[in-house]
């Protein structure tokens, strides 16, 4: 043997390579029977083995399986059992089992020389770890291994088979060696996203001398909501274990922890979670002046607003001024014509900020047409702008506040030390922005705007953090292939594939159909998963370099398993993964939802973000006996806000019973933080 | 036993010989190249597991004539099949002897829940060589070279001796008082007849090893189905029959014949001992039957789906019936490809597959001795 750690010899030799005149070995694949050995029995597509040449080993992945009998006709058959299928023959024909092999790599005897020989006749064996790991160029990484997927080879102990985890390479994921991830598959599985999260979680865990963050956009339900709870409850609080086992929320299965252990990853949620959503539609106050800081999470349009669970939410407000340069996303084509789009370029130009700002300077443009009318002037336009022009601008900015479904507010909007949703990051922290609860136009608005916005960080290099991974979904919509329209968000994510790993950005898509993508987004992904796919898809020119067998493997893979292309390995490998070590779906609102519990559990949960030492529930529950809830909430409302704001006491659970203590100020009986500090401005103006 | 490392000692035993013989002014004339023997025999004579018939036979059941087998349920006792291959070829001469050299091998399959494995046997091997020379013609060269042989490592082999060693030597004029050492046509085919009678020798070998194995003697309903004439069988083995797949010349004389040719498929005729047997030892006799698989195929003669089974002697009508239907049964899987087909069954073919690598796989080292033979420059 020539490299003996390389082969299973502990499973015997599980099959001999065959050559032929008509199929002869290759330097990159060989073809192989298979033994009638139990070990043997377990081969399957997917699987890894290891052959030998004169002076090399190749490692090969197994694909293309076919079983040969020595039955020239299928009519030969027919006659032979009288046509009766149910007879059963005294002999079973001789068949064998035939494995194409698709070589990875091959190791040289001498360790300074590479080898492309095809290999000869002779036996094969399972691969072991340490040949699978050469293989997969793990040896050559020039960056941290990130842990992807776990491949299971059909070699077994003890019950479970050998699992090697496929690595990448940071550098060539992360750059600046190549960049950017890609995963296809079909909706409705959660695979894309699932792995999306595996994946960041294993680079946040992995990759320890660099800041790492990550953004990622919620579009359905409260799917990315609660990553910072973890799958399983955590021991030592009854109280919230039943609400996961009430929620059927049972944690990992044994298989799942398993897996995680062999990857070498731990089992453990997002700490630095951030959130971000609009208001919701309607809970706009209409002041001049929006402090974003004073905005209860109940006003945003997002699952995550529950008392206690809303500290790492914060509002995505825009002014008119954000909205403008993306008009023609929020108009209809229709309406776009040179004239509207002149007149929002004299916006632009005079800086018309808010909506405010808007209708004041419509105002002005009124009175000067009313002061033309007042001295007879026939006057049809106003600084070259047709009145029916303006007239049109008035009446579909009318609706603007509608069409931007929370997102607009009308005055100017003062974040403070907020957080913002394009802005920098920390070190591992996991951006969410909440675009579920919305329709069309404002969600491409804000994907759009925020990976702009950060695109922009990135020329300037104020990323905050020195890698940044943006997730995006549904990349056959965002960046449809070249045929198909162009859009600033295209532009900006081939820019991002383009040269975004030389600045530190890396983008993850995904989609349902590659072949709708564009090509250069496609192209430059170094890493590529492939998950289940459907046939319509399948037929597609992207897809021809996989063998038939892979692709009719695509067809019907398995939710948790995809099929892995890296830069490094010479052939895609199919590997498995675990379900994410967090919450997702709709167990996040079930167990962390408002409706969860009292009041009095509420208060327990904001004061557990609030201090190290909350007090019992027993003594809240005192606390507020004979307490109206809605007063009760306004008093942990104030706490929290004042908290937000940089002002919050010491001793919250001490505040918040002064709080409680204290009279209502508004009419309705609550005090909104966001109007106290409006009114503050008002008194500064 | 691997068959290319056994090979390749053959010939490096036959090449240390005929550098001997070299040395010795002993010239060994190459050949015109491989020259299959097998293969130029075929069809100039009669097939070789058909005696020529010379009278009537004695039939055992009467009347004389066809038997319906019924289309009973089957549960076949044939748990093992024995076949032998083997391959000879010619690669040159001292003076006008041919220089003959051969590979025979043989081997029993077991069949366990309708799956086949090969049954390891101690002894013999499986794989046996031999060169073979006319040394009985009392060609002064051809004992040199023979004796060279013998001190290459070659063994000789004794009458009635099954094989031991996988290397051997074989006079093919032993039993040929009259040998002309000038008749090289008459050398080669005795050497060919010699050949099989060491196929034979190492099939009969084989089968006494099954007759006394424990696996065997454990089961007693385990019979054993042999391609070919049952030779060398003891007496008390009952449990064994011959299936002849070729029926060249029938046994049967007179009308019987038209029975014969107009046999239905999946009948059988009544029972016989052949008349070449007859004029044997009585313990040679075997009961034998014909027996048609399929109806007869086109392009074939009427005799091309009938088979000739041998069982042992006195083997009862019913008994005879019964390994008719287990015959029957092996109808599926088909042999096909094999041209045999229509009087073969599938687990003689399979045996067959299994051993024909065995003597064909030497080609690279044959070809090696013939290069050596042409490099003496005497071609």
């Amino acid at each position: 043997m020539l490299h003996d750690d390389f082969l299973d010899q502990i499973s015997g030799a599980i099959g001999r390579v065959v050559t032929s005149e008509e199929s002869p070995a290759t330097a990159h694949e060989f073809l192989f029977w298979t033994a009638e050995t139990e070990a043997a029995q377990n081969l399957d597509i997917g699987h890894i083995v290891a052959a030998e040449s004169e002076d090399a080993t190749a490692v090969a992945v197994l694909d293309d399986p076919r079983r040969y009998s020595d039955l020239q006709s299928f009519l030969d058959d027919f006659y032979a059992y009288d046509g009766d299928p149910s007879l059963e023959a005294l002999s079973e024909r001789a068949e064998i089992l035939v494995f194409r092999a698709r070589v990875l790599a091959t190791k040289h005897r001498d360790d300074r020389k590479k080898s492309k020989r095809p290999v000869r006749t002779g036996p094969v064996f399972f691969a072991t770890n340490a040949a699978i790991e050469f293989a997969l160029g793990t040896e050559d990484f020039s960056g941290h291994r990130i842990p992807m997927l776990l491949h299971e080879n059909g070699n077994e102990r003890n019950g479970s088979p050998q699992r090697t985890p496929l690595y990448v390479d940071e550098e060539y994921l992360l750059g600046p060696e190549a960049g950017h991830l890609n995963i296809t598959g079909m909706s409705g599985l959660s695979t894309k996203t699932s792995h999306a999260l595996f994946t960041i979680a294993s680079t946040f865990q992995t990759v320890k001398d660099k800041k790492v963050a990550a953004l990622m956009f919620n579009v359905k339900g409260a799917d990315l909501l609660f990553l910072d709870k973890p799958v399983e409850a955590p021991t030592g609080d009854p109280e919230l274990a039943e609400r996961y086992e009430k929620a059927k929320q049972r944690g990992l299965p044994p298989e799942d922890r398993e897996m995680y252990d062999s990857l070498g990853i731990e089992v453990r949620p997002f700490d630095n979670l951030r959130i971000f959503a609009p208001l919701r539609y309607g809970m706009e106050s209409g002041e001049r002046i929006l402090h974003a800081e004073g905005i209860s999470a109940r006003k945003l349009n997002t699952l995550r607003s529950a008392r206690g669970e809303d500290s790492c939410v914060y509002p995505v407000i825009w002014e008119l001024g954000d909205v403008l340069p993306y008009a023609g996303y929020v108009f209809e084509p229709s309406d776009m014509d040179d004239k509207f789009r002149g007149f929002i370029e004299e916006l632009r130009d005079r800086g018309i900020r808010t909506t405010a700002d808007f209708y004041l300077l419509l105002d002005e443009i009124e009175d000067y047409f009313e002061a033309a009318r007042e001295e007879g002037k026939n006057v049809s336009s106003w600084n070259g702008h047709n009145h029916m022009t303006i007239a049109k601008v008035r009446n579909r900015f009318k609706v603007l506040p509608n069409k931007c479904g929370g997102l607009l507010a009308h005055g100017r909007v003062e974040h403070g030390d907020l957080p913002r949703a394009d802005g920098p990051f920390e070190d591992n922290e996991m951006r969410v922005v909440d675009i579920s609860q919305l329709t069309g136009v404002p969600q491409d608005l804000i994907v759009t705007s925020v990976i702009s916005r950060i695109w922009e960080l990135a020329e300037t290099g104020n990323l905050g953090v020195d890698k940044l991974i943006i997730f995006v979904d549904e990349l056959n919509k965002y960046a449809p292939s070249s045929n198909s329209r162009t859009s600033s968000l295209k532009d900006t994510l081939v820019d991002i594939s383009a040269r975004g790993r030389h600045l530190n950005l890396t983008l993850f898509g995904a989609q349902q159909f590659r072949s709708k993508v564009d090509d250069e987004v496609i192209g430059n992904a170094a890493t590529s998963l492939y998950g289940r796919i459907g046939d319509e898809e399948l037929t597609n020119a992207s897809y021809r370099s996989f063998s038939g067998t892979t692709r009719e493997e695509l067809l019907q893979l398995e939710k948790g398993q995809l099929l892995l292309r890296h830069a490094h390995y010479a052939v895609p490998v199919f590997g498995r993964f675990p379900r994410p070590p967090v919450l997702m779906g709709k167990q996040g609102t079930d167990i962390f939802g408002e409706q969860r519990g009292d009041a009095a559990s509420s208060v327990l949960a904001v004061m557990r973000n609030l201090t190290a030492k909350p007090p019992a529930i027993a003594a809240i529950r005192t606390e507020i006996e004979g307490v109206p809830e809605e007063q009760v909430y306004e008093a942990l409302d104030a706490v929290q806000a004042a908290h937000r704001t940089g002002h919050g006491a010491a001793d919250p659970y001490k505040n918040f019973r002064w709080n409680l203590k204290r009279p209502a100020r508004t009419g309705s009986g609550r005090r909104d933080a966001s109007k106290i500090l409006s009114g503050l401005d008002r008194m500064r103006d | 036993m691997r068959a290319g490392s056994t090979s390749n000692d053959f010939v490096e035993k036959i090449s240390q010989a005929l550098e001997g013989a070299e040395r010795r002014g002993i010239h060994v004339t190459a050949g015109a190249g491989s020259c299959d023997l097998e293969a130029q025999q075929f069809g100039m004579l009669p097939h070789e597991e058909e005696q020529t018939p010379v009278g009537r036979p004695h039939h055992l059941e009467s009347p004389v004539g066809p038997r319906d087998l019924g289309s009973h349920d089957v549960i076949s006792r044939l748990c093992y099949f024995l076949d032998g291959v083997q391959s000879s070829r010619e690669i040159g001469r001292l003076g006008m002897s041919p220089v003959i050299v051969s590979t025979v091998a043989a081997a029993i399959v077991n069949r366990c829940e309708r799956r086949f494995s090969r049954m390891p046997l101690e002894s013999p091997p499986v794989v046996v060589q031999a060169v073979i020379l006319p040394r009985s013609t009392g060609d002064a060269g051809v004992q040199a070279f023979w004796e060279l042989l013998l001190a290459a490592g070659f063994s000789e082999l004794a009458r009635d001796e099954v094989p031991s060693s996988p290397h051997l030597i074989l006079d093919s004029a032993e039993y040929m008082p009259d040998a002309d050492p000038s008749d090289y046509v008459g050398m080669r085919e005795s050497a060919r007849v010699r050949v099989r009678a060491l196929r034979e020798r190492l099939e009969g070998g084989i089968l006494r090893e099954w007759e006394g194995d424990d696996r065997v003697l454990e089961d007693s309903d385990a019979w054993i189905a042999v391609d070919g004439q049952l030779r060398d069988v003891r007496e008390s083995n009952r449990r064994a029959i011959g299936l002849i797949k070729s029926v060249a010349r029938p046994e049967f004389v007179g009308k019987d014949v038209g029975m014969l040719m107009d046999l239905e498929p999946g009948m059988r005729t009544t029972s016989f001992v052949p008349d070449w047997q007859l004029r044997r030892e009585r313990n040679e006799w075997r009961t034998s039957w014909y027996l048609r698989m399929w109806p007869p195929q086109r392009g074939a003669d009427a005799l091309g789906s009938l088979m000739r089974v041998e069982a042992a002697r006195d083997t009862e009508p019913e008994q005879v019936d019964e390994i008719s239907r287990w015959i029957l049964a092996e109808r599926a899987p088909l042999a096909k490809p094999d041209p045999r087909w229509p009087a073969m069954i599938y687990p003689i073919r399979y045996v067959e597959k299994i051993l024909k690598p065995l003597v064909q796989g030497s080609e690279r080292a044959y070809a090696r001795l013939e290069r050596q033979l042409a490099s003496n420059g005497r071609n």
